[in-house]
């Protein structure tokens, strides 16, 4: 793909400002490789598909039978996925790790989300990572336990708990 | 075996949120201050044996919980990770989602080496796994609360089926 001018940049910052939040997703889809993989417009190795998702191998993977599972509809961050979706997906996450452990003799799955590029997100497309697992093979992903001051800690607990009176609250009405 | 998850749990330790079935707490022993553990109230060590529903609950928990991290901490981004086993660097035996809040310039890097396959060994991956996703099935969920039989025959399913897959998974430490 050519890189655009600077003229041609401009103009599509514009384009973009002016249109509406229907016109920016369908733009925003066109875009997407992903999408492009769901409708089959763009090959890949599919080894999973339903209503809701499909599962591909990775073509970067960082271990044999990495798997991607993308929901169908252009999501570009997981706060954006409505509940019955992600519930379907998780559950779908679940037996496709059983299949890696069972046909690839995995002896573990790393099941990976990054939100936002802070966090190594790089596509524009909610995915989750399912990467079979075998002792010493490198591939790292080891969560770090460090120690904070107290005071520290306290201030983000005490913000984190007002955050999370409203779930509660929503949860308790159902 | 001896879980801390279900230890505190049993000792009634305050949680930062809990429904019926999953519950979340702050870790002690943070990547980032703000690192939240999501995990079922229920013991269960790989998440294969988690029945379907509560798996739905669990991812459904950690992207609420991630939500509020973005929210509260202001956070630029999340990672939500799942060791599932030991190889995959699970250290406590019972099933738990890491909500891990990211900002620029934090010193943590979750990154891997790709590698590279061959065009043959990635059909003959393929196939392995597609033949096995054929067979997936998932279990039905109940509206209304479980009867009591119903309840100790499930349990029972369960425990069997645990048993079968942690062959095939590396014993925990």
């Amino acid at each position: 793909m050519r890189e655009l001018s600077e003229e041609e940049l401009k103009a599509l910052e514009e384009k973009l400002k002016q249109m509406s939040p229907e016109e920016l997703k369908a733009f925003q889809k066109q875009q997407c490789i992903f999408c492009q993989i769901v409708a089959g417009k763009v090959s890949s190795r599919k080894v999973y598909e339903d209503n809701v998702c499909i599962a591909v191998l990775d073509i970067n993977p960082a271990n044999p039978g990495h798997l991607l599972v993308l929901p169908k509809e252009h999501y570009p961050i997981m706060p954006l996925v409505p509940k019955e979706e992600l519930e379907h997906i998780g559950k779908v996450v679940k037996h496709l790790s059983h299949c890696l452990l069972k046909t690839l003799k995995a002896e573990g799955v790393s099941i990976f989300i990054a939100n936002g590029a802070a966090a190594g997100q790089r596509a524009q497309h909610f995915m989750i990572h399912l990467i079979p697992r075998k002792r010493g093979d490198g591939v790292g992903l080891e969560i770090p336990m460090k120690e904070f001051e107290k005071e520290q800690l306290a201030e983000i607990e005490r913000r984190l708990k007002e955050g999370i009176n409203p779930i509660e609250k929503e949860n308790k009405e159902k | 075996m001896k879980c801390i998850f279900c230890e505190e749990l049993a000792k009634g330790k305050e949680l930062l949120y809990a429904d019926d079935d999953v519950a979340a707490v702050i870790n002690p022993k943070p990547a980032v201050p703000g690192h939240i553990l999501v995990f079922p109230k229920k013991h269960f060590q790989i998440i294969e044996q988690v029945p379907d529903k509560i798996v739905g609950k669990l991812f459904n928990a950690a992207n609420e919980l991630s939500k509020v991290v973005f929210e509260t901490l202001h956070a630029q981004g999340t990672n939500i990770i799942l060791q599932n086993g030991g190889a995959a660097g699970q250290i406590v035996p019972h099933v738990c989602l890491h909500v891990i809040p990211r900002f620029e310039n934090d010193g943590l890097s979750f990154q891997w080496k790709p590698k590279q396959l061959g065009e043959e060994e990635m059909s003959t991956i393929e196939l392995k796994i597609k033949q096995c996703t054929e067979k997936i099935i998932f279990e039905k969920e109940r509206e209304k609360p479980i009867e009591i039989k119903e309840e100790k025959e499930e349990i029972k399913a369960e425990e069997g089926k645990g048993d079968y897959l942690l062959e095939h998974i590396e014993r925990l430490p």
